[in-house]
């Protein structure tokens, strides 16, 4: 398998495009890949699934690759983009039938991905939950914890979808083993920060209501 | 939940996502697409899709190298791929006819059946697949590496050896003869009780191989088969019997798609075979044991002891007599049962056997050496049978406990309270529950009497034991190793209760 993916790295090197399609397609990853993901996502149309999902995927790597970046799991990183750009097209295709519901429109339905205010929607969103995720980070304990999920989120503002504990191992000369204890503690805690914040911001504004109604009662 | 917090969490599982390892699922999706590649339609729609996507972004990139190597028709591009494609598979698919036409096996006409078409063809998961029936040579047959059965013991094997096994090292692992660490069963397949079914019966279901003799279907039946003939249990007749077995074999036709199809519905689908109940067997094993006594009323033990034997190959039990012993001894208690109920209660003679069936099982344990004493007690004994008709025991290891529960008359009356109630089937169970609580805390109480005083002793024992003793054989190995595991059992249990352990405790007090 690792002389494949070499191969499909020099193919898209030499901006070979054909070489690195049919490379995919004589290994029979595209084939597994098809089917694959057809068994996973049920409910987006086959056609949209090669054309929407999967083909934007094999885009997506020849550009990285072609931009000089080391993937070191050409595969992986096809499997995990297409779960992204999977999930964003299913919430893209309930907002928009949500939308149809609502004004009764099911007439010229419009492709989710032709309407460009929605990647900027999602990017601003996602760029929000980066501000805020990164204000935790130094409540994460250890350093190597801080420092291993600082490069996640780095990545994914870069949008690259794919990142391995080998690869943060290797940027920050960490070994793979820190890597992932630090991924998992990462995780872990920030989930229960953001939870154990969430609750108090909760909290809080109750608090704040009943004080204001105090306050307002008094005033009365 | 506020709308800041729902992105912050998906962005988390997101970031999750993206740093899991998805190394193992890409190999699968490699191994699949190979076993299933797309047909023409999906591969060039597929491909067509991925190119103008791939354009699309050039466009966008304004990257005029890389669209260079994709200029010109679309459909001709992938018409290409697809070509060489087909090209590979047809020159592989040539390879493996050649290949399977050099190691054929040809099937023989043996015993007045000719080597002919099976008919009806048989249909394996929802497709019919020709095949050819006939003999083989047992040892011509090639058991089958690939088989999920073997999946662990291969890969395990592989990463001890660095290859693949050979045949005769297929066998050895089939016949658990293979030492591979985590393997504990003496027969993990089972190999040995189907050797002995076949030795006498023959192979009845036919094995199905591909047309090199490799087989996809009867690892077990052929890996006993080959036991048979390797194995000083079986007479020179019962070897003969299964030197060529009648097989199944695939046709030059046979498709990739045929053979996993009967893989799949060999070893997938269930052909909703039921054992017989062990009451069923045990009682036509009793019956021909009271044949053979009837035959040789006065057989001494030794004697006695050879019928069982006899009777143990007849049924395909293994050589030795212990399971025809078991099974007499179970029968006769549940004969005796029967006998109680139907007698003295005036129950109907077949509700009596279904309830024997039922909890055949349980009278193995009522045949044990303190339970069967304590059975001696006829008044015991009858509520045992009662409760035992009445569904009142909801488990056999309840069984175990009688024997102090006999002689525990508060356990006794509980049990006699559980007789007596009939309209409460769970309030009675509980009541046959308690009882046997209650024999255990008594037991227990009994174990912990003098706990200290018996460690004190101990531990002065132990330390005022000559050091020597443990090196010159005087301590056995064996008790070395059983006070080690102890002394680690009571570190545990100190851990446990006082989150300390020896180690702790030594630098508390160096401290």
């Amino acid at each position: 398998m690792d002389d494949l993916w070499d191969k499909v790295r020099e193919a898209a090197a030499i901006s070979n495009q054909k070489e690195m399609v049919s490379l995919l397609y004589q290994s029979g990853f595209l084939d597994g890949l098809e089917r694959t993901m057809h068994a996973k996502w049920r409910k987006i149309p086959r056609e949209d699934l090669d054309c929407i999902v999967i083909a934007a995927a094999v885009d997506d790597l020849y550009e990285k690759l072609s931009q000089g970046e080391f993937i070191l799991n050409p595969g992986g990183y096809i499997y995990k983009t297409i779960h992204f750009k999977a999930v964003a097209y299913t919430e893209q295709r309930n907002q928009l039938s949500d939308l149809h519901r609502e004004f009764q429109v099911y007439e010229n339905f419009i492709d989710p991905f032709e309407t460009p205010s929605y990647e900027l929607d999602r990017d601003y969103c996602l760029n929000r939950a980066l501000v805020e995720v990164r204000k935790l980070l130094n409540r994460l304990g250890q350093e190597n914890v801080q420092s291993v999920m600082a490069y996640v989120f780095d990545c994914i503002e870069a949008k690259r979808y794919d990142v391995t504990p080998a690869e943060i191992s290797g940027a920050l000369g960490l070994s793979s083993g820190t890597v992932r204890t630090s991924l998992s503690r990462g995780f872990k805690r920030l989930k229960r920060i953001a939870m154990e914040d969430n609750l108090a911001e909760q909290i809080l504004s109750e608090a704040e209501l009943i004080t204001d109604i105090e306050d307002e009662e008094e005033v009365v | 939940m506020d709308e800041k917090w729902i992105r912050m969490f998906e962005l988390v599982q997101l970031a999750q996502t993206l740093t899991s390892d998805v190394e193992k699922e890409v190999e699968e999706i490699i191994s699949l697409g190979q076993e299933q590649l797309l047909n023409r339609e999906d591969s060039i729609r597929l491909l067509t899709s991925i190119i103008e996507s791939l354009r699309k972004g050039n466009d966008i990139r304004g990257d005029t190298s890389s669209a260079a190597s994709l200029s010109g028709d679309i459909s001709e591009i992938v018409g290409e791929m697809v070509a060489i494609r087909e090209e590979l598979i047809l020159r592989r698919k040539n390879s493996m006819i050649n290949k399977i036409q050099n190691n054929r096996i040809n099937l023989q006409n043996r015993n007045g059946i000719s080597v002919q078409p099976v008919f009806p063809s048989p249909w394996f998961h929802e497709k019919e697949v020709p095949m050819v029936g006939g003999f083989v040579r047992t040892q011509d047959i090639r058991l089958w590496e690939n088989n999920d059965r073997l999946d662990i013991h291969i890969h395990q094997f592989k990463k001890i050896n660095g290859r693949d096994p050979e045949d005769r090292e297929l066998l050895d692992i089939m016949l658990s003869k293979m030492p591979l660490p985590g393997i504990n069963e003496k027969d993990e397949f089972k190999i040995m009780d189907l050797a002995r079914s076949i030795a006498n019966n023959g192979v009845r279901r036919p094995a199905i191989i591909d047309l090199d003799g490799t087989l996809l279907d009867g690892n077990r039946r052929v890996s006993a088969c080959y036991f048979i003939l390797n194995s000083k249990e079986f007479t020179s007749e019962q070897k003969a019997r299964i030197e060529y077995v009648y097989v199944w074999q695939l046709t030059e036709h046979a498709t990739d798609d045929d053979r996993r199809r009967v893989v799949v519905s060999m070893n997938f689908e269930k052909d909703h075979k039921q054992d017989w109940p062990e009451y069923v067997k045990a009682s036509k094993i009793y019956e021909d044991w009271q044949a053979m006594l009837a035959l040789e009323p006065y057989a001494n033990p030794i004697r006695q002891r050879e019928l069982k034997r006899e009777l143990s190959q007849q049924y395909a039990l293994g050589p030795d007599a212990r399971y025809v012993t078991r099974y007499i001894r179970m029968f006769e208690e549940a004969e005796e049962f029967e006998l109680f109920h139907i007698e003295e209660r005036e129950r109907d003679e077949y509700e009596v056997k279904h309830k024997a069936a039922e909890y055949f099982q349980y009278f193995d344990e009522l045949t044990k050496g303190s339970v069967k004493s304590a059975l001696q007690d006829k008044t015991f004994r009858s509520l045992v049978y009662d409760l035992l008709f009445q569904d009142k025991f909801t488990n056999w290891k309840q069984i175990r406990d009688l024997p102090r529960i006999a002689n525990n008359e508060d356990a006794r009356k509980l049990l006699r309270q559980s007789r007596a109630e009939t309209e409460d089937i769970e309030e009675a169970q509980d009541k046959v529950v308690s009882a046997c609580s209650e024999v255990q805390v008594t037991s227990r109480e009994a174990r912990v009497v003098g706990a200290n005083e018996r460690i004190e002793n101990f531990t002065k024992f132990l330390m005022q034991l000559p050091i020597g003793s443990f090196a010159d054989g005087t301590i056995k190995q064996e008790s070395l190793y059983r006070l080690k595991d102890s002394l680690r059992h009571v570190n545990m249990l100190i851990q446990d209760h006082e989150g300390m352990t020896f180690e702790d405790e030594d630098d508390e007090l160096a401290v």
